[in-house]
């Protein structure tokens, strides 16, 4: 059971629109958006198990959480506010991407979302073409997104 | 009518969210109380009075669903309405839980779907309430 870079996408830019209420596009060619510095990752255990995993350039955040809740800007400081909607926006795609891969019978069992800092060492590099991980890059005005899907061997 | 709201998710975004959607949506609310947790949830229930909680599946310490078995063994909880809100996608888990009369609202959502199915769960008196309108006139004060 594996997911093609078109339905990773098609997934993202379904719950960012409806969620976050932006679009996320297809990488341009001639754009050099901020590479991915914070990620958020899902596992999950079902029929299959793996992880979903977020990233996204540090300069989204803010507006991540901006537009969850409607607000121009933040009352106070921001805090963990980013953070938070990361992880929250995250955990929503792995169910729905779940959803779309194995159909509206199986149950699988998500983890708490992990959020953290992408070390400057992970070179900007071609998205990994390894068995059972998919990946695929959108981006957002102010930013880069990166969703991938790995999957566990089967035992 | 105003009630009284628990909002129980990990995310504090998401909790935001949900109080937000309520206040937009004109659903009346006198004390919205917010969990991050079911078991923080659980603590709280023990101190104050709700006509309603929205709860996530997926949260550290203490799920959802456990948080829901321990209400339901409560006598004076019992029969505290109960929403779902998931991105849990299993029809199969879904099913399940609303025949335990449990009501579902599946992640992302639209606002007009939290209102509409708080309207009809609780368009009369909420829970526990003497004051027993039966739906009509008190779904329009929410």
């Amino acid at each position: 059971m594996e997911a093609s870079p078109e339905m990773l996408a098609e997934v993202a830019q379904e719950i960012f629109e409806n969620l976050v209420f932006i679009s996320p596009q297809s990488p341009d060619e001639e754009s050099e958006p901020a590479r991915v510095q914070v990620r958020a990752s899902v596992h999950f255990d079902g029929p299959f198990s793996g992880v979903v995993t977020l990233g996204v350039s540090e300069s989204l955040l803010p507006e991540l959480a901006l537009n969850m809740l409607g607000l121009e800007e933040f009352p106070g400081e921001p805090g963990r506010k980013g953070l938070d909607a990361l992880g929250e926006v995250t955990n929503v795609l792995c169910g729905n991407l779940l959803a779309r891969m194995a159909g509206p019978e199986p149950v699988f069992d998500l983890g708490v979302p992990k959020v953290e800092t992408v070390p400057e060492t992970e070179a900007e590099t071609d998205l990994p073409d390894v068995p059972g991980h998919t990946a695929v890059r959108l981006e957002m005005e102010g930013g880069r997104l990166e969703v991938s899907l790995s999957l566990d061997a089967p035992s | 009518m105003s009630l009284n709201v628990l909002v129980v998710d990990d995310s504090s975004t998401m909790r935001a969210m949900l109080r937000k959607i309520l206040q937009i949506s004109g659903v009346m609310v006198e004390n919205f109380y917010e969990a991050g947790n079911g078991q923080e949830a659980l603590e709280l229930l023990e101190a104050q009075w709700v006509d309603l909680i929205l709860v996530d599946l997926n949260m550290p310490v203490m799920g959802g669903l456990e948080m829901i078995e321990r209400v339901r063994c409560n006598p004076d909880l019992a029969d505290l309405p109960i929403i779902v809100v998931s991105s849990e996608s299993s029809q199969t888990r879904i099913t399940d839980l609303e025949a335990k009369g449990l009501k579902f609202i599946h992640k992302p959502f639209r606002p007009e779907t939290v209102r509409d199915l708080i309207v009809q769960l609780l368009g009369g008196a909420p829970h526990g309430s003497e004051s027993g309108n039966a739906g009509g006139s008190g779904a329009g004060n929410l």
